[in-house]
């Protein structure tokens, strides 16, 4: 109903409903805008990594609560000796990573299932190509501001769950 | 001397059965509003005026007291102009 343009009929509707009952204190309530409840959410990542906590690799994607990542794996270069295990930046989506973190040139690092950290140096050249994917799980770490500052056991900032996934960041591809 | 008050052109209300969503053009927002609120909208969609004009108005509406709608009407009143559903109109005599 437009209160400026509508019929008669209509209204007038509000008080002849008081006619019927008694007068009541009149309640005026603000509904919550979009806008504010985001900027909420947003909030919701600060506090997670006011208190940093990392999460296990996990072995499966399924029903996890926390953002992650999946690795991959190649054979070792001895034959025989298993496999080396890797994690790219291709895996991170458009989520921004810190510089802090990795240097702005680097395309993946090995990673150790045993101990949940990155390991040896940062790598600027291309993925191996025969590399493939594992059903290995690593936890993301972001930074107050949604960067990713690390993963699993290494860096810091801390792993985002639940409904801090609504304060990823992504960046335009 | 008081300042009149009316409703905004352009302030919209829907009806939800036991209160009323009312969207105010000059805040943006949209509130949630119970009956009598609405009412004091009304009237002064009407005729522009003040709180005790308004309290007038509907205590002749249901025979009620004037006096005891006002007093249940102030914390609403302010509510009403911060949220854009009621602006200045012009200045008259008060009551």
């Amino acid at each position: 109903m437009d209160l400026q343009s509508d019929t008669t009929d209509t209204k007038f509707n509000a008080r002849r409903r008081l006619v019927r009952g008694s007068f009541s204190v009149p309640a005026v309530l603000t509904l919550a805008s979009g806008s504010a409840l985001a900027a909420t959410s947003v909030t919701c990542l600060a506090k997670a990594t006011l208190t940093p906590s990392t999460a296990p690799l996990q072995t499966s994607s399924g029903a996890d609560t926390f953002m992650r990542v999946q690795l991959l794996a190649r054979p070792e270069n001895d034959p025989g000796q298993g496999l080396r295990y890797l994690v790219t930046r291709a895996s991170f989506g458009a989520i921004p990573v810190s510089t802090s973190f990795w240097l702005a040139s680097t395309l993946w690092q090995r990673f150790n299932i045993s101990t949940n950290q990155l390991i040896n140096a940062q790598r600027n050249i291309a993925v191996p190509g025969d590399a493939t994917p594992v059903n290995y799980w690593v936890a993301l770490r972001l930074d107050p501001l949604g960067n990713i500052v690390g993963l699993g056991a290494s860096g810091s900032g801390s792993v985002v769950g639940s409904s801090c996934w609504t304060s990823i960041r992504t960046t335009q591809p | 001397m008081t300042v009149a008050l009316r409703t905004p052109a352009g302030v919209r209300a829907i009806d939800l059965g036991p209160v009323w969503a009312v969207y105010s053009p000059l805040s943006g927002q949209t509130l949630i509003l119970n009956t009598e609120a609405v009412a004091i909208l009304e009237v002064l969609r009407e005729e522009p005026g003040d709180l005790a004009h308004v309290c007038n108005s509907l205590a002749g509406d249901g025979q009620h007291d004037a006096g005891e709608i006002e007093a249940r009407c102030h914390g609403a009143w302010k509510q009403l102009i911060d949220a854009g559903l009621l602006e200045p109109s012009a200045a008259v005599e008060g009551c």
